[in-house]
């Protein structure tokens, strides 16, 4: 996280969106398929996660929904609507395209 | 254990008055005790993981403003802030005592040390103890973050007391040296005093740099110390405190005290300090040789500037100083006020200038041409060249570093 620092708090939102579009999920699950997946090189604070979520429930993308859970406690699960699956499509194409520019700045490919 | 995760939570958001912050609150506590039991498979400890769990909340910006007005006062103050309040007020009080009286000065930045260390100690201890016995985490990152509010104000005035202390030390030393033959003669005993204060500033200059230096790493380490027993890493000082306080709306600007290790600068400050130093020395000495001011015999700078500020020179001579001063200032605003250090080379050409007006204002020009005194300055302005590129050089390679890691 230290390390990457603003360059993929940037992109919080897309990648819970990601991990959701799969199934539903709740913060803690996404948080360790985060750190999983980004071989614990990315690990979120509660803050950081929360704001996210409530950031991308109130513009639409997700819906949320309280679930009992195993240590006796409630969880709240997100699940990704459907104008979030619509912004995730945008976000993979636009990613693609930035990485194309970004490619050719910093590593100097003329093609991709 | 999922008690003391939930009375956490509680306190966390204690201040935070919004409509949902039950639901907040009860999706927090879900994923922390997640998180607890986790590491407990893992093979943690309760105590460890229950820490561990705590640390990785992080700050909500929401609520972080309102919590912080009320920060310091959420501990009920004991005799250790007391003794680092007293620290810092001695660490000032026994400067100003020192160039009214020695043992008196020394005597007060003694007890303020003292008192400081002691207050720290204590602060520490005390959170170790919160953090096993009431595994208050909060607690005890409050009372860490005590022991710093007043460290920089003590170490940079701890660190100009004795530095002082050296330099009269230095300085009575150079007198008792030079006064077995110089009694005799006035102009001698004059050239004494001028030497003795030149030592003096030179030394107080080299100790200064030396303990700051010294300083900086023990707040460094505290600082990383700090990191690794809290995972916080934005820390303020009681004057970053104020100005925030006072220059920022929320007082939500967290400064990144990692990313700055400016050695290069501090090195880059002290030899340009020192070159200063030296190189008025010799040009003023060579100058000595050829100007009809002083008499045959060589004398220091201070003896000479003393000269001069009673001759027809005295506005080149006030440049002069005028410009040692701005080096001074400039050098001090590098060091504490992270000031770029262009602005100190800017002052250093300025103050190549300033002796060029001295130079100029001399009447027997050719002569010291002849002689050969500009050999100095082109030394000199060589030198500052070269140190410049050295800094630029290794700043230019800490960047490309950096845009690795990316």
């Amino acid at each position: 996280m230290e390390l990457f620092g603003d360059l993929l708090r940037g992109h919080t939102d897309s990648i819970i969106l990601s991990i959701l579009e799969k199934e539903d999920s709740y913060g803690y699950e996404i948080n360790s398929t985060i750190s999983k997946i980004s071989d614990g090189k990315m690990l979120l604070t509660e803050a950081t996660l929360y704001q996210a979520f409530r950031r991308i429930e109130k513009a639409g993308y997700i819906t949320s929904y309280w679930r009992d859970g195993l240590n006796q406690t409630k969880r709240r699960y997100y699940s990704i609507t459907d104008l979030g699956k619509k912004v995730l499509k945008e976000k993979q194409e636009e990613w693609v395209e930035i990485k194309k520019i970004i490619d050719k700045f910093l590593l100097k490919k003329d093609s991709v | 254990m999922e008690e003391k995760i939930i009375e956490y939570v509680n306190y966390k958001f204690r201040f935070n008055k919004s409509e949902d912050v039950e639901d907040v609150k009860a999706e927090i506590i879900a994923n922390l005790t997640d998180r607890y039991y986790d590491l407990l498979k893992e093979g943690k400890s309760m105590q460890e993981a229950y820490v561990e769990a705590i640390k990785s909340v992080g700050s909500f910006s929401d609520d972080l403003s309102k919590e912080s007005k009320g920060n310091d006062f959420n501990l009920k103050p004991s005799i250790a802030d007391v003794a680092l309040v007293i620290g810092a007020v001695l660490s000032i009080f026994g400067l100003f005592a020192s160039l009214l009286n020695i043992t008196l000065g020394l005597t007060i930045t003694i007890i303020s040390i003292v008192s400081y260390a002691g207050g720290a100690y204590y602060l520490y201890a005390y959170s170790q103890y919160v953090k096993l016995q009431e595994l208050d985490i909060e607690k005890h990152n409050l009372n860490l973050k005590k022991i710093f509010k007043y460290m920089k104000t003590c170490y940079i005035f701890w660190a100009i007391s004795i530095s002082y202390y050296v330099a009269i030390l230095f300085a009575s030393i150079v007198y008792f040296i030079g006064s077995m033959n110089a009694l005799s003669d006035p102009f001698k005993l004059y050239d004494l005093i001028a030497n003795q204060i030149a030592v003096g500033i030179i030394v107080f200059i080299i100790a200064l740099v030396a303990s700051l230096l010294f300083f900086t790493h023990i707040y460094n380490r505290l600082l990383r110390k700090y990191f690794e027993l809290t995972g916080e890493r934005y820390l303020k000082g009681k004057i970053r405190e104020s100005y925030d306080f006072i220059y920022k709306d929320n007082g939500v600007d967290a400064k990144d005290y990692n990313a700055k290790s400016p050695l290069s600068v501090y090195i880059f400050v002290a030899i340009s300090i020192l070159l200063i130093v030296i190189t008025n020395i010799f040009v003023i000495r060579f100058e000595i040789k050829e100007t009809f001011i002083i008499l045959s015999y060589r004398r220091s700078y201070i003896g000479l500037v003393l000269d001069l500020l009673t001759t027809k020179t005295f506005f080149a001579s006030l440049v002069s100083l005028i410009a040692i001063v701005g080096v001074f200032l400039i050098s001090f605003l590098v060091i504490f006020v992270k000031l770029n250090f262009r602005w100190l080379i800017l002052v250093d050409f300025i103050w190549l200038v300033s002796n060029y007006l001295i130079i100029i204002t001399l009447e027997n020009i050719s002569d010291a041409i002849s002689y050969g005194f500009y050999d100095v300055y082109i030394v000199s302005l060589t030198l500052i060249g070269l140190i410049s590129l050295i800094v630029w050089f290794i700043r230019q390679r800490k960047i490309k570093k950096l845009k690795e890691q990316y």
